[in-house]
Protein backbone atom coordinates (compact mmCIF):
# COMPACT_ATOMS: atom_id res chain seq x y z
CA UNK A 1 0.00 0.00 0.00
CA UNK A 2 2.47 2.32 0.72
CA UNK A 3 4.97 1.38 -1.92
CA UNK A 4 2.09 2.11 -4.36
CA UNK A 5 1.43 5.78 -2.97
CA UNK A 6 4.71 6.42 -3.28
CA UNK A 7 4.94 5.26 -6.85
CA UNK A 8 1.64 7.41 -7.38
CA UNK A 9 3.34 10.50 -5.67
CA UNK A 10 6.46 10.31 -7.88
CA UNK A 11 3.80 9.87 -11.10
CA UNK A 12 2.17 13.03 -9.88
CA UNK A 13 5.63 14.79 -9.57
CA UNK A 14 6.92 13.80 -13.11
CA UNK A 15 3.90 14.58 -14.42
CA UNK A 16 3.58 18.14 -12.56
CA UNK A 17 7.34 18.53 -13.53
CA UNK A 18 6.41 17.89 -17.42
CA UNK A 19 3.89 20.20 -17.37
CA UNK A 20 5.54 23.56 -15.93
CA UNK A 21 8.43 22.35 -18.67
CA UNK A 22 6.42 22.35 -21.00
CA UNK A 23 4.67 25.24 -19.99
CA UNK A 24 8.12 27.85 -20.50
CA UNK A 25 8.31 30.08 -23.16
CA UNK A 26 10.45 29.18 -25.77
CA UNK A 27 12.64 32.21 -26.36
CA UNK A 28 14.60 31.81 -30.02
CA UNK A 29 18.24 33.12 -30.30
CA UNK A 30 20.21 33.47 -33.34
CA UNK A 31 23.60 34.51 -31.97
CA UNK A 32 25.74 33.03 -29.19
CA UNK A 33 26.02 36.42 -27.20
CA UNK A 34 22.36 36.57 -27.11
CA UNK A 35 22.18 33.05 -26.03
CA UNK A 36 24.27 34.10 -23.39
CA UNK A 37 21.92 37.49 -22.46
CA UNK A 38 18.84 35.97 -23.03
CA UNK A 39 19.54 33.49 -20.26
CA UNK A 40 20.93 35.80 -18.09
CA UNK A 41 17.89 37.52 -18.14
CA UNK A 42 15.33 34.88 -18.31
CA UNK A 43 16.57 32.53 -15.60
CA UNK A 44 14.50 29.73 -15.18
CA UNK A 45 11.31 30.93 -16.59
CA UNK A 46 12.14 30.14 -20.11
CA UNK A 47 14.10 27.77 -22.45
CA UNK A 48 16.65 29.22 -24.62
CA UNK A 49 16.88 28.17 -27.94
CA UNK A 50 19.81 29.03 -30.93
CA UNK A 51 17.77 29.28 -34.14
CA UNK A 52 21.07 27.48 -35.84
CA UNK A 53 23.13 24.72 -34.53
CA UNK A 54 26.98 25.16 -32.98
CA UNK A 55 29.67 25.55 -35.27
CA UNK A 56 28.42 27.24 -38.19
CA UNK A 57 29.54 30.67 -39.57
CA UNK A 58 26.55 33.67 -39.57
CA UNK A 59 28.28 35.44 -42.30
CA UNK A 60 27.39 33.18 -45.10
CA UNK A 61 24.93 30.73 -43.77
CA UNK A 62 22.26 28.59 -45.16
CA UNK A 63 18.68 27.87 -43.83
CA UNK A 64 18.47 24.00 -42.87
CA UNK A 65 15.15 22.02 -42.58
CA UNK A 66 15.61 21.65 -39.17
CA UNK A 67 15.90 25.40 -38.52
CA UNK A 68 12.67 25.91 -39.81
CA UNK A 69 11.41 23.10 -38.00
CA UNK A 70 12.64 24.77 -34.70
CA UNK A 71 11.55 28.02 -35.56
CA UNK A 72 8.07 26.56 -35.55
CA UNK A 73 7.95 25.38 -32.16
CA UNK A 74 9.33 29.44 -30.94
CA UNK A 75 7.51 31.76 -28.76
CA UNK A 76 10.20 35.11 -29.60
CA UNK A 77 13.36 34.96 -31.28
CA UNK A 78 15.77 37.65 -30.21
CA UNK A 79 17.73 39.20 -33.30
CA UNK A 80 20.71 41.07 -34.01
CA UNK A 81 18.52 42.50 -37.31
CA UNK A 82 20.91 44.81 -38.62
CA UNK A 83 23.03 43.20 -40.66
CA UNK A 84 24.65 39.67 -38.83
CA UNK A 85 21.76 37.10 -38.92
CA UNK A 86 20.46 37.72 -42.20
CA UNK A 87 19.96 33.75 -41.97
CA UNK A 88 17.18 34.40 -39.53
CA UNK A 89 14.62 36.44 -41.49
CA UNK A 90 14.69 33.47 -44.56
CA UNK A 91 14.05 31.06 -41.93
CA UNK A 92 11.02 32.66 -40.04
CA UNK A 93 9.73 33.40 -43.79
CA UNK A 94 10.79 29.78 -44.68
CA UNK A 95 8.94 28.84 -41.75
CA UNK A 96 5.35 30.69 -42.15
CA UNK A 97 6.29 32.54 -39.00
CA UNK A 98 6.32 36.21 -40.38
CA UNK A 99 4.11 38.80 -38.96
CA UNK A 100 3.24 35.84 -36.78
CA UNK A 101 6.02 35.22 -34.30
CA UNK A 102 7.04 37.94 -32.01
CA UNK A 103 10.66 39.35 -32.86
CA UNK A 104 13.04 41.10 -30.76
CA UNK A 105 15.23 43.20 -32.57
CA UNK A 106 18.05 43.84 -29.51
CA UNK A 107 20.00 46.61 -31.37
CA UNK A 108 16.31 48.97 -31.81
CA UNK A 109 17.98 51.17 -29.58
CA UNK A 110 21.97 51.23 -29.45
CA UNK A 111 23.06 54.06 -30.73
CA UNK A 112 25.06 52.56 -33.76
CA UNK A 113 28.95 53.86 -35.23
CA UNK A 114 30.76 53.18 -38.39
CA UNK A 115 33.32 50.98 -38.96
CA UNK A 116 36.31 52.65 -37.96
CA UNK A 117 39.79 52.68 -40.03
CA UNK A 118 38.46 51.75 -43.56
CA UNK A 119 40.67 52.39 -46.27
CA UNK A 120 38.11 53.72 -48.30
CA UNK A 121 37.24 56.47 -45.84
CA UNK A 122 33.40 55.47 -46.50
CA UNK A 123 30.79 55.39 -43.14
CA UNK A 124 29.26 52.01 -42.87
CA UNK A 125 27.05 50.88 -39.53
CA UNK A 126 29.06 48.51 -37.81
CA UNK A 127 26.72 45.56 -36.58
CA UNK A 128 29.11 44.07 -34.17
CA UNK A 129 27.43 45.82 -31.30
CA UNK A 130 27.39 42.59 -29.10
CA UNK A 131 31.29 42.90 -28.80
CA UNK A 132 31.37 45.38 -26.35
CA UNK A 133 30.43 45.87 -23.03
CA UNK A 134 28.72 49.20 -23.45
CA UNK A 135 26.37 48.12 -26.33
CA UNK A 136 25.97 44.93 -25.02
CA UNK A 137 24.49 46.20 -21.90
CA UNK A 138 21.86 48.37 -23.79
CA UNK A 139 21.02 45.33 -25.73
CA UNK A 140 20.21 43.35 -22.82
CA UNK A 141 18.17 46.08 -21.52
CA UNK A 142 16.20 46.20 -24.99
CA UNK A 143 15.88 42.41 -24.99
CA UNK A 144 14.38 42.24 -21.15
CA UNK A 145 12.09 45.32 -22.04
CA UNK A 146 10.72 42.67 -24.63
CA UNK A 147 10.52 40.03 -22.97
CA UNK A 148 8.34 41.73 -20.34
CA UNK A 149 5.74 42.72 -22.67
CA UNK A 150 5.57 39.33 -24.18
CA UNK A 151 5.55 37.54 -20.49
CA UNK A 152 4.49 39.96 -18.36
CA UNK A 153 4.27 37.95 -14.97
CA UNK A 154 8.06 37.83 -15.42
CA UNK A 155 8.43 41.41 -15.88
CA UNK A 156 10.42 41.87 -13.05
CA UNK A 157 12.18 39.59 -12.44
CA UNK A 158 13.90 40.02 -16.19
CA UNK A 159 14.50 43.39 -15.08
CA UNK A 160 16.21 42.78 -11.89
CA UNK A 161 18.56 39.90 -13.93
CA UNK A 162 19.14 42.25 -16.51
CA UNK A 163 20.46 44.89 -14.79
CA UNK A 164 22.27 42.07 -12.23
CA UNK A 165 24.11 41.28 -15.40
CA UNK A 166 24.56 44.68 -16.56
CA UNK A 167 26.56 45.42 -13.33
CA UNK A 168 28.32 42.46 -13.84
CA UNK A 169 29.89 43.00 -16.76
CA UNK A 170 30.75 46.36 -16.40
CA UNK A 171 32.47 45.35 -13.32
CA UNK A 172 34.43 42.60 -15.41
CA UNK A 173 35.51 45.67 -17.69
CA UNK A 174 36.27 47.82 -14.59
CA UNK A 175 39.27 44.94 -14.06
CA UNK A 176 40.68 45.27 -16.88
CA UNK A 177 40.76 49.19 -16.76
CA UNK A 178 42.37 49.10 -13.51
CA UNK A 179 45.08 47.34 -15.02
CA UNK A 180 45.66 49.96 -17.92
CA UNK A 181 45.10 53.03 -15.29
CA UNK A 182 48.89 53.70 -14.49
CA UNK A 183 49.67 53.56 -18.33
CA UNK A 184 50.02 56.79 -20.02
CA UNK A 185 47.68 57.61 -22.67
CA UNK A 186 49.63 56.73 -25.76
CA UNK A 187 48.65 57.16 -29.51
CA UNK A 188 47.50 53.19 -29.50
CA UNK A 189 47.24 52.26 -33.19
CA UNK A 190 46.51 49.03 -33.99
CA UNK A 191 44.59 47.41 -37.36
CA UNK A 192 42.00 44.70 -37.01
CA UNK A 193 41.31 42.06 -39.92
CA UNK A 194 37.58 42.42 -39.55
CA UNK A 195 35.86 45.61 -38.96
CA UNK A 196 34.38 43.84 -36.02
CA UNK A 197 35.77 45.32 -32.22
CA UNK A 198 34.89 48.95 -32.75
CA UNK A 199 32.39 48.94 -30.31
CA UNK A 200 34.88 47.26 -28.06
CA UNK A 201 37.58 49.43 -28.45
CA UNK A 202 35.02 52.41 -28.15
CA UNK A 203 34.63 50.80 -24.43
CA UNK A 204 38.19 51.43 -24.01
CA UNK A 205 38.93 55.16 -25.60
CA UNK A 206 40.31 53.61 -28.69
CA UNK A 207 39.87 53.71 -32.69
CA UNK A 208 40.74 51.34 -34.72
CA UNK A 209 43.44 52.89 -37.20
CA UNK A 210 43.12 50.05 -40.03
CA UNK A 211 40.78 47.42 -41.46
CA UNK A 212 42.11 44.66 -43.28
CA UNK A 213 39.15 43.11 -44.54
CA UNK A 214 37.81 44.75 -48.10
CA UNK A 215 34.49 44.35 -46.70
CA UNK A 216 32.53 42.21 -44.41
CA UNK A 217 33.55 38.61 -44.48
CA UNK A 218 35.35 39.59 -47.86
CA UNK A 219 39.32 37.96 -48.60
CA UNK A 220 41.54 40.89 -49.91
CA UNK A 221 42.61 39.92 -53.28
CA UNK A 222 46.65 40.46 -53.51
CA UNK A 223 46.73 43.53 -55.01
CA UNK A 224 44.18 44.84 -51.84
CA UNK A 225 46.73 43.28 -49.88
CA UNK A 226 49.80 45.07 -51.11
CA UNK A 227 48.06 48.03 -50.69
CA UNK A 228 46.86 47.30 -47.02
CA UNK A 229 50.48 46.51 -46.29
CA UNK A 230 51.90 50.27 -47.43
CA UNK A 231 48.89 51.36 -45.65
CA UNK A 232 49.74 49.72 -42.35
CA UNK A 233 53.43 50.73 -43.02
CA UNK A 234 52.18 54.93 -43.52
CA UNK A 235 50.43 54.11 -40.42
CA UNK A 236 52.69 53.17 -38.31
CA UNK A 237 50.82 50.56 -36.87
CA UNK A 238 51.44 49.09 -33.49
CA UNK A 239 49.45 46.28 -33.15
CA UNK A 240 47.21 43.70 -35.85
CA UNK A 241 44.46 42.20 -34.27
CA UNK A 242 43.22 38.82 -36.57
CA UNK A 243 40.70 36.12 -35.31
CA UNK A 244 40.86 32.43 -35.54
CA UNK A 245 38.27 32.38 -38.46
CA UNK A 246 40.61 34.29 -40.38
CA UNK A 247 43.44 32.36 -43.29
CA UNK A 248 46.27 32.84 -42.01
CA UNK A 249 48.24 33.26 -45.05
CA UNK A 250 47.16 36.46 -45.34
CA UNK A 251 48.10 37.54 -41.71
CA UNK A 252 51.02 35.84 -41.90
CA UNK A 253 51.96 38.14 -44.99
CA UNK A 254 51.25 41.12 -43.54
CA UNK A 255 53.55 39.86 -40.13
CA UNK A 256 56.46 39.08 -42.69
CA UNK A 257 56.44 42.48 -44.79
CA UNK A 258 55.70 44.53 -41.72
CA UNK A 259 57.22 43.18 -38.79
CA UNK A 260 54.13 44.06 -36.61
CA UNK A 261 52.98 42.16 -33.34
CA UNK A 262 50.03 39.90 -34.28
CA UNK A 263 47.56 39.53 -31.35
CA UNK A 264 44.34 37.36 -31.42
CA UNK A 265 40.22 38.50 -30.54
CA UNK A 266 37.19 36.48 -30.65
CA UNK A 267 34.35 37.53 -32.78
CA UNK A 268 32.13 35.55 -30.01
CA UNK A 269 29.93 33.77 -32.96
CA UNK A 270 32.07 30.17 -32.45
CA UNK A 271 31.54 27.30 -29.79
CA UNK A 272 28.89 26.13 -27.96
CA UNK A 273 26.13 28.02 -26.59
CA UNK A 274 26.53 28.73 -22.65
CA UNK A 275 25.00 30.69 -20.38
CA UNK A 276 28.43 32.36 -19.15
CA UNK A 277 29.54 31.64 -22.68
CA UNK A 278 29.36 35.64 -23.24
CA UNK A 279 31.50 36.34 -20.26
CA UNK A 280 33.73 33.97 -20.77
CA UNK A 281 34.43 35.26 -24.76
CA UNK A 282 34.79 39.11 -22.91
CA UNK A 283 36.87 38.40 -20.57
CA UNK A 284 39.57 36.60 -23.33
CA UNK A 285 39.05 40.26 -25.92
CA UNK A 286 39.14 42.22 -22.61
CA UNK A 287 43.01 40.19 -21.78
CA UNK A 288 44.25 40.64 -25.21
CA UNK A 289 43.13 43.95 -25.79
CA UNK A 290 45.05 45.06 -22.40
CA UNK A 291 47.91 43.06 -22.77
CA UNK A 292 48.14 45.04 -26.50
CA UNK A 293 48.29 48.23 -24.87
CA UNK A 294 51.12 46.99 -22.11
CA UNK A 295 53.13 45.37 -24.30
CA UNK A 296 53.23 48.59 -26.93
CA UNK A 297 53.28 51.33 -23.49
CA UNK A 298 56.75 49.15 -23.15
CA UNK A 299 58.09 48.77 -26.51
CA UNK A 300 58.33 52.59 -26.59
CA UNK A 301 59.36 52.84 -23.31
CA UNK B 1 31.49 -3.50 -104.47
CA UNK B 2 27.72 -2.70 -105.72
CA UNK B 3 26.68 0.23 -107.16
CA UNK B 4 25.69 3.59 -104.84
CA UNK B 5 22.60 5.26 -105.18
CA UNK B 6 22.85 8.36 -104.75
CA UNK B 7 19.43 10.55 -104.40
CA UNK B 8 18.86 14.14 -105.27
CA UNK B 9 20.70 16.81 -102.83
CA UNK B 10 18.76 18.86 -101.13
CA UNK B 11 20.79 22.03 -99.57
CA UNK B 12 18.70 24.39 -96.96
CA UNK B 13 20.96 27.21 -95.92
CA UNK B 14 19.64 27.82 -92.27
CA UNK B 15 19.82 31.59 -91.85
CA UNK B 16 20.28 33.37 -88.32
CA UNK B 17 17.37 34.58 -86.91
CA UNK B 18 18.99 38.03 -87.11
CA UNK B 19 22.26 39.80 -87.68
CA UNK B 20 23.64 39.46 -84.16
CA UNK B 21 20.32 39.68 -82.42
CA UNK B 22 21.08 37.02 -79.69
CA UNK B 23 24.39 38.81 -79.07
CA UNK B 24 22.45 42.42 -78.46
CA UNK B 25 19.92 40.70 -76.42
CA UNK B 26 22.67 39.51 -74.65
CA UNK B 27 24.55 42.78 -73.93
CA UNK B 28 21.28 44.27 -72.84
CA UNK B 29 20.82 41.50 -70.76
CA UNK B 30 23.75 42.01 -68.62
CA UNK B 31 23.79 45.55 -69.33
CA UNK B 32 20.48 45.69 -67.31
CA UNK B 33 21.80 43.13 -64.62
CA UNK B 34 24.53 45.81 -64.20
CA UNK B 35 21.98 48.53 -63.66
CA UNK B 36 19.65 46.81 -61.12
CA UNK B 37 22.48 45.16 -59.15
CA UNK B 38 24.23 49.06 -58.88
CA UNK B 39 20.91 50.33 -58.13
CA UNK B 40 20.20 48.07 -55.37
CA UNK B 41 23.71 48.67 -54.06
CA UNK B 42 23.60 52.23 -53.57
CA UNK B 43 19.74 52.47 -52.20
CA UNK B 44 21.04 49.54 -49.83
CA UNK B 45 24.22 51.77 -49.25
CA UNK B 46 22.50 54.90 -48.53
CA UNK B 47 20.85 53.54 -45.14
CA UNK B 48 23.95 54.63 -43.58
CA UNK B 49 23.22 58.63 -45.13
CA UNK B 50 21.22 60.15 -42.91
CA UNK B 51 18.45 62.79 -43.89
CA UNK B 52 19.05 66.67 -43.29
CA UNK B 53 18.79 68.06 -40.11
CA UNK B 54 17.92 71.14 -38.65
CA UNK B 55 20.83 73.59 -38.03
CA UNK B 56 20.04 73.10 -34.40
CA UNK B 57 20.55 69.00 -34.26
CA UNK B 58 23.69 67.18 -34.77
CA UNK B 59 23.81 63.52 -36.25
CA UNK B 60 26.03 61.41 -34.01
CA UNK B 61 26.96 58.78 -36.65
CA UNK B 62 27.63 61.39 -39.54
CA UNK B 63 29.25 64.11 -37.32
CA UNK B 64 30.71 63.26 -33.82
CA UNK B 65 34.33 62.48 -33.69
CA UNK B 66 35.80 59.21 -31.90
CA UNK B 67 35.93 60.75 -28.46
CA UNK B 68 32.51 62.50 -28.87
CA UNK B 69 31.16 59.87 -30.19
CA UNK B 70 32.11 57.49 -26.89
CA UNK B 71 30.55 59.88 -24.69
CA UNK B 72 27.13 60.27 -26.20
CA UNK B 73 26.92 55.93 -26.83
CA UNK B 74 27.84 56.33 -22.88
CA UNK B 75 25.32 58.38 -22.18
CA UNK B 76 22.79 56.89 -24.24
CA UNK B 77 23.07 53.53 -22.43
CA UNK B 78 22.95 55.06 -19.13
CA UNK B 79 20.49 57.14 -19.07
CA UNK B 80 18.01 54.40 -19.13
CA UNK B 81 19.48 52.42 -16.31
CA UNK B 82 19.55 56.17 -14.40
CA UNK B 83 15.51 55.87 -15.23
CA UNK B 84 15.44 53.05 -13.69
CA UNK B 85 17.47 54.05 -10.72
CA UNK B 86 15.29 56.46 -10.08
CA UNK B 87 11.89 54.81 -10.29
CA UNK B 88 13.60 52.25 -7.49
CA UNK B 89 14.79 54.77 -5.44
CA UNK B 90 12.14 57.73 -5.73
CA UNK B 91 15.40 60.43 -6.23
CA UNK B 92 18.00 60.74 -9.06
CA UNK B 93 21.32 59.49 -8.61
CA UNK B 94 24.24 61.19 -7.90
CA UNK B 95 27.19 61.08 -10.07
CA UNK B 96 29.05 59.45 -7.42
CA UNK B 97 26.73 56.33 -7.49
CA UNK B 98 26.34 56.53 -11.38
CA UNK B 99 30.11 55.75 -11.00
CA UNK B 100 30.34 53.29 -8.46
CA UNK B 101 28.01 51.14 -10.61
CA UNK B 102 31.09 51.71 -13.44
CA UNK B 103 28.61 53.26 -15.54
CA UNK B 104 30.15 54.92 -18.49
CA UNK B 105 31.16 58.00 -18.55
CA UNK B 106 30.38 58.48 -15.14
CA UNK B 107 33.17 55.95 -13.66
CA UNK B 108 36.90 57.70 -13.75
CA UNK B 109 38.66 55.23 -15.48
CA UNK B 110 41.28 55.04 -18.66
CA UNK B 111 38.24 55.34 -21.40
CA UNK B 112 37.10 58.37 -19.68
CA UNK B 113 40.14 59.75 -19.26
CA UNK B 114 40.88 59.00 -22.71
CA UNK B 115 38.08 60.61 -23.99
CA UNK B 116 38.36 63.89 -22.38
CA UNK B 117 37.87 63.46 -18.53
CA UNK B 118 34.69 64.45 -18.56
CA UNK B 119 33.99 66.53 -15.12
CA UNK B 120 29.92 65.69 -14.50
CA UNK B 121 27.18 67.54 -12.76
CA UNK B 122 23.93 66.51 -11.78
CA UNK B 123 21.26 69.45 -11.59
CA UNK B 124 17.75 68.81 -10.97
CA UNK B 125 14.95 71.07 -11.76
CA UNK B 126 11.77 70.17 -9.98
CA UNK B 127 8.61 71.58 -9.31
CA UNK B 128 4.64 69.90 -9.51
CA UNK B 129 4.88 70.21 -12.70
CA UNK B 130 7.85 68.96 -14.52
CA UNK B 131 10.78 66.59 -13.57
CA UNK B 132 13.56 67.43 -15.44
CA UNK B 133 17.42 66.26 -14.31
CA UNK B 134 20.25 67.45 -16.40
CA UNK B 135 24.17 65.61 -15.91
CA UNK B 136 26.52 68.39 -17.69
CA UNK B 137 29.66 67.46 -18.66
CA UNK B 138 32.75 69.36 -19.39
CA UNK B 139 36.25 68.43 -20.52
CA UNK B 140 39.73 68.93 -18.70
CA UNK B 141 40.86 70.29 -21.86
CA UNK B 142 39.81 71.43 -25.17
CA UNK B 143 36.18 69.73 -26.44
CA UNK B 144 32.52 69.63 -26.24
CA UNK B 145 30.03 69.85 -22.83
CA UNK B 146 27.56 66.96 -22.79
CA UNK B 147 24.39 67.41 -21.13
CA UNK B 148 21.86 64.36 -20.52
CA UNK B 149 18.44 66.15 -20.27
CA UNK B 150 16.47 63.45 -18.55
CA UNK B 151 12.65 64.13 -18.73
CA UNK B 152 11.15 62.00 -16.12
CA UNK B 153 7.10 60.67 -16.85
CA UNK B 154 7.05 62.08 -20.11
CA UNK B 155 6.53 65.45 -19.00
CA UNK B 156 6.54 68.06 -22.14
CA UNK B 157 9.55 70.79 -21.60
CA UNK B 158 7.67 74.20 -21.66
CA UNK B 159 7.87 76.32 -24.67
CA UNK B 160 6.99 73.48 -26.82
CA UNK B 161 4.11 72.39 -28.73
CA UNK B 162 1.61 71.28 -26.35
CA UNK B 163 0.69 67.23 -26.45
CA UNK B 164 3.43 65.84 -28.40
CA UNK B 165 5.52 62.58 -26.92
CA UNK B 166 8.77 62.73 -27.40
CA UNK B 167 11.67 60.38 -25.47
CA UNK B 168 12.02 60.02 -22.08
CA UNK B 169 15.80 61.82 -22.69
CA UNK B 170 17.35 63.67 -24.81
CA UNK B 171 21.41 64.79 -24.89
CA UNK B 172 22.54 68.07 -25.97
CA UNK B 173 26.07 69.29 -26.60
CA UNK B 174 27.49 73.07 -26.47
CA UNK B 175 30.92 73.63 -28.24
CA UNK B 176 32.37 75.55 -25.37
CA UNK B 177 34.25 73.42 -22.76
CA UNK B 178 32.74 75.75 -20.38
CA UNK B 179 29.32 76.09 -20.93
CA UNK B 180 26.74 77.62 -18.42
CA UNK B 181 24.57 75.47 -16.51
CA UNK B 182 21.34 76.50 -18.69
CA UNK B 183 18.85 77.73 -16.23
CA UNK B 184 15.81 77.03 -19.10
CA UNK B 185 15.47 74.07 -20.18
CA UNK B 186 13.52 74.72 -23.59
CA UNK B 187 14.35 73.98 -27.01
CA UNK B 188 14.44 77.44 -27.69
CA UNK B 189 16.12 78.68 -24.61
CA UNK B 190 18.82 75.94 -25.14
CA UNK B 191 19.13 76.49 -28.92
CA UNK B 192 19.72 80.19 -28.65
CA UNK B 193 22.42 79.38 -26.01
CA UNK B 194 24.42 77.38 -28.01
CA UNK B 195 23.16 74.02 -27.41
CA UNK B 196 22.20 71.49 -30.55
CA UNK B 197 20.61 68.15 -29.93
CA UNK B 198 22.37 65.04 -30.75
CA UNK B 199 20.77 62.20 -32.23
CA UNK B 200 21.68 58.59 -32.50
CA UNK B 201 21.71 56.60 -35.72
CA UNK B 202 19.54 53.94 -33.85
CA UNK B 203 19.45 49.99 -34.44
CA UNK B 204 15.91 51.29 -35.04
CA UNK B 205 16.21 53.13 -38.10
CA UNK B 206 18.55 50.34 -39.96
CA UNK B 207 16.32 47.74 -38.90
CA UNK B 208 13.10 49.71 -40.40
CA UNK B 209 15.23 50.63 -43.44
CA UNK B 210 16.12 46.98 -44.03
CA UNK B 211 13.84 44.76 -42.39
CA UNK B 212 10.61 47.09 -42.24
CA UNK B 213 8.47 44.24 -42.73
CA UNK B 214 9.64 42.03 -40.31
CA UNK B 215 8.49 44.46 -37.59
CA UNK B 216 5.84 43.76 -35.77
Amino acid sequence: MMRNALLALCLVCLLAGTALAGERPRVGVTLHPYYSFVANIVGDTAEVVPLIGEGFNPHNYRPQPEDIKRCMTLDALVVNGIGHDEFAFEIVEAAGQKGVLPLIFANRDVSLIPVAGRLDGKKMVNPHTFVSVTASVRQVYTIADGLAELFPENADLYRTNARAYALRLRRMKAEYMARIAGLPTLDFRCATIHGGYDYLFQDFGLQVTAVIEPGHGLKPTASQLARTIDEIKRLNVDVIFTEMAFPDKYVETIHQETGIRIRHLSHLTHGEYTVDGFEKGLRKNLEALVSALAYVQEERS
Amino acid sequence: MGKRFVGPVCEMVVRPSGPGRETGLVLLFALLTVLVCGSAVALRNSATEAGPLPSWQVDAFRDLGGMDLAVFNALVTAAPEIEMIHEEMGGWPTVDRLAGDFLPPFVEDAAWERNGAYAWDRVAIASAARHIVLYVGRPQGEGATFMLVMLHEHIKKEGNAAGSVHAPFEVWMHPSSASEIPKTVTDQALIGQGWREVLARKGEGEIRSDRGDFVQ
